[in-house]
């Protein structure tokens, strides 16, 4: 590690105050203390307290009728968690929504950002039509989008007008002929134009997700392509180096920390998803979009209303969000550059 | 029972009933089970009411008419829908901040007597008080006991619901030379293929959802193959992976390929989709229950009809018809129905007192129940009570009122419960296979009915 090779600089004396016993006090009770208490409270009492809550509730047996049943009944729940198939298919739409969403939005905003670093015409209305899905709740949204996939939705409609889909004297939209047959072979034989199905309402989720959160990407990629020292830029160009060429070896490289807090970001966001998959597919059809959000709600407040299991499910998403987000975070201090340590020996 | 609010289509419908109920009640004489004014007079304040149905509108034009005879009590209603009814009432009772008075269902996922009754008070002497020692008879046969919970009556029936028969639009049926009774598969097919030729759809039903309006259709179509099957079913006489269920997934297939079941089924909801589907009437043909009667008003259709996204709405006759012999066995499936819901007060109700006089009004008096039947949600629950037919402005009454007589004839001598034994992870269970027969071709039925086997949780017979 590198900062166990570093070592330690001296650090001025800390000027006491005063004498006495309180000066003491004042050494014990660290400085602003006094200032961040009554947020401290707050965030203690609203938060940590309800997460330790949370944690209580999980080991009761606790299966909605009153009174709430106080017996602790120990880890049942979280073994029946792990055993579950469902828990296991929502963490599996969990990471391939991460890595779909996590990939083109970082493709899509990094390809944006560039394009509108280059002082394209009008870059200020593309930067806003970008940026505005952002803003627009899921709920006003997720209609829309219900809409948009439905079976004569514009999707369908757009690929009727591209012959890729036709209408049958029942009414139905099936594939043409070569699209079928294209289809079978790629062993999506039971891919329909009907999106909201067990093999497509998954992607469906992540095309929205992907929509609603690449202007975040763009922002991001951005900002972190406006810090790039041009010189640096501008040697490329003179060692020959075309666009792709200064995006690819120089830009990219450059915004590695943008890119690990985008990953996090879309690793928390996959582990609490809830609002598009809830309102949109509603986790269906038969569980084929089931996320650990929908699915700690659907036993909290759906079918069987499991209190104490959506707890320990709860507890286990956060654990889940914590790990990812040390793992990322240690992952990256590590891949540090040394200047630093250079700098001090000098 | 299941249903979509709709504020402006209750708006209007109340309108209207509150005349038609006024020209119908206006000359009736206090009867043996009124609640005269000094009854309710020794009660009075404010009372707060949650429900999931009815309808606001209607809910105040219940509340209005109470008030004439309570002037002191003040009942305020809050609807909630049914997804939100159960978040917010396991949130309120935890916290001790319930309403006095709630809505609570003889089964289901929303209002289930096994989700609320044990936050009621038992009234069973309240109705004793109210009605007398017979008190139990003068309601339906069973509407008591399918709202008791461990031999307390948790809630005093407003009205029954029936469900196993489907709703159609008569106006498209005569439009396109089409049947208004169909009576086989093959009948169904027919008029599906003549309504694909007029580009209508035939049959809107939706999945896309963990509510349990699309097992209504399996249920249906397993009656038709066996009758006594289903309950077995729900009671552990019979397995869910019997030949009975898989042939019901395999119909289901046969009707979404012979373009019976629209392909959107899949990605749509009963509710706003399908309702809309049917009342926009770009459907012919949506299974509801008798609950659906509401829409059949000129006032209440024109408004629900606004609210589908017709921008000018021209009321058409819908009337009921009989399920068609899935199965080709000769068995018609027969109505399934029981107490839709009532009305419960919380144990820790602020201003019981207050509460108790509404809801004895409400359910227990021929006032109270004549506006619970004029609103044609419900069957009224009190014996002897019949909705005021040809005072409610029936878009066609001559067609209507003989076909809605039956229709409610029919639903209060049901003889199979609807929801009363399903348990939520069998109907659970259930909404899944639909889902998987409709969209899910990998699985096979066999495959299907295991899983809802597996899944399913048997409800002892009582």
């Amino acid at each position: 590690m590198a900062t166990s090779v570093t070592a330690a600089p001296n650090k001025p004396p800390i000027p006491r105050r005063d004498g006495g016993a309180s000066g003491r006090r004042h050494q014990r009770t660290p400085a602003g203390l006094r200032w961040i208490l009554p947020a401290f409270v707050v965030c203690v009492g609203l938060i940590y307290f309800c997460i330790g809550y949370s944690g209580y509730i999980s080991v009761l047996p606790w299966n909605w009728r009153p009174p709430r049943q106080e017996t602790v009944e120990g880890f049942d729940s979280y073994l029946r968690a792990f055993h579950s198939p469902l828990f296991w298919t929502s963490l599996e739409h969990t990471l391939v929504f991460f890595l779909a969403a996590f990939v083109v939005q970082c493709v899509m905003g990094i390809i944006f950002a560039a394009l509108l670093h280059s002082r394209v015409y009008g870059g200020t209305i593309f930067k806003v039509l970008i940026f505005v899905p952002v803003v627009i709740a899921p709920a006003i949204m997720a209609p829309v989008h219900r809409r948009v996939f439905a079976v004569d939705g514009p999707i369908n409609w757009i690929l009727q007008q591209l012959g890729l889909i036709h209408v049958t004297d029942l009414g139905n939209r099936v594939w043409t002929e070569w699209v079928s047959w294209l289809l079978i072979h790629l062993g999506m034989g039971n891919v329909t134009p009907n999106w909201i199905q067990p093999s497509t309402s998954l992607w469906v989720i992540i095309a929205v997700q992907i929509w609603s959160s690449i202007g975040m990407a763009f922002i991001l990629f951005y900002a972190a392509m406006g810090q790039i020292d041009p010189d640096l830029l501008e040697a490329a160009r003179i060692d020959g180096a075309g666009n792709i060429r200064v995006l690819v070896s120089m830009v990219v490289p450059n915004m590695k920390p943008t890119i690990l807090a985008l990953a996090i970001l879309n690793a928390i966001t996959a582990l609490k998803l809830f609002d598009f998959p809830y309102l949109i597919t509603a986790g269906g059809p038969a569980h084929s979009s089931e996320f650990l959000g929908t699915y700690i709600y659907a036993e909290l407040f759906g079918v069987s209303r499991h209190y104490g299991y959506a707890a320990a499910l709860s507890i286990l998403l956060l654990v889940l969000a914590l790990g990812v987000s040390i793992v990322m975070s240690v992952t990256a201090r590590e891949r540090r550059p040394v200047p630093d340590i250079k700098g001090r020996r000098g | 029972m299941i249903r979509i609010m709709r504020p402006a289509i209750a708006l209007m419908a109340a309108t209207s009933m509150a005349m038609a109920v006024a020209a119908c009640s206006g000359g009736n004489d206090q009867n043996e089970n009124s609640t005269s004014p000094s009854a309710g007079a020794k009660a009075s304040g404010t009372v707060v009411w949650w429900g999931w149905t009815p309808d606001t509108p209607v809910a105040q034009r219940y509340i209005a008419e109470f008030k004439k005879v309570n002037p002191n009590i003040t009942v305020k209603y809050t609807n909630y829908e049914n997804a939100d009814y159960a978040p917010t009432m396991s949130t309120a009772f935890q916290t001790g901040a319930g309403p006095d008075i709630f809505d609570v269902s003889a089964g289901g996922n929303v209002g289930g007597k096994q989700l609320w009754g044990d936050y009621a008070m038992d009234l069973a002497p309240v109705a004793k008080a109210a009605l007398g020692d017979g008190w139990k008879d003068q309601f339906a046969p069973g509407y008591v006991d399918q709202l008791t919970v461990e031999d307390k009556v948790a809630a005093l029936p407003l009205g029954g619901v029936a469900a196993g028969f489907f709703w159609i639009n008569k106006n498209l049926f005569d439009a396109n030379g089409v049947p208004t009774e169909l009576k086989t598969y093959d009948d169904l097919k027919a008029a599906c293929d003549k309504f694909a030729k007029a580009k209508v759809q035939c049959f809107t039903m939706g999945t896309n959802s963990t509510d349990t309006f699309s097992t209504e259709l399996l249920r249906t179509i397993m009656n038709s193959i066996d009758p006594t099957y289903y309950l077995r079913a729900l009671h552990g006489k019979a397995s869910w992976d019997d030949p009975v269920f898989t042939q019901s997934i395999d119909i289901m297939r046969r009707m979404q390929q012979d373009g019976i079941i629209g392909q959107d089924a899949t990605s749509i909801k009963q509710y706003p989709e399908a309702n809309n589907n049917f009342l926009s009437q770009k459907a012919a043909i949506v299974q509801m229950g008798t609950w659906y009667a509401q829409y059949a008003a000129k006032a209440s259709m024109t408004a629900s009809m606004q609210g589908a996204g017709v921008s000018s709405p021209k009321p058409f006759t819908m009337i009921p018809m009989a399920s068609p012999n899935f199965a080709g066995k000769g068995n018609v499936p027969q109505f399934v129905g029981e107490a839709d819901y009532g009305l419960a007060i919380n144990e820790k109700a602020k201003n019981p007192e207050a509460a108790k006089a509404f809801i004895t009004w409400l359910a227990g008096t021929k006032e109270g129940q004549q506006n619970v039947a004029n609103a044609i949600d419900l069957v009224p629950a009190l014996k002897g009570v019949q909705a005021d037919w040809n005072n409610l402005g029936l878009v066609s009454p001559d067609v209507q009122i003989p076909a809605f007589r039956k229709l409610f004839a029919d639903a209060a001598a049901v003889q199979e419960s609807r929801n009363l034994y399903i348990s939520a992870e069998t109907g659970n269970a259930q909404v899944i296979a639909v889902q998987q027969a409709l969209a899910d071709k990998s699985k096979s039925s066999a495959e299907i009915a295991k899983q809802a086997e597996a899944a399913s949780v048997d409800v002892p017979e009582e």
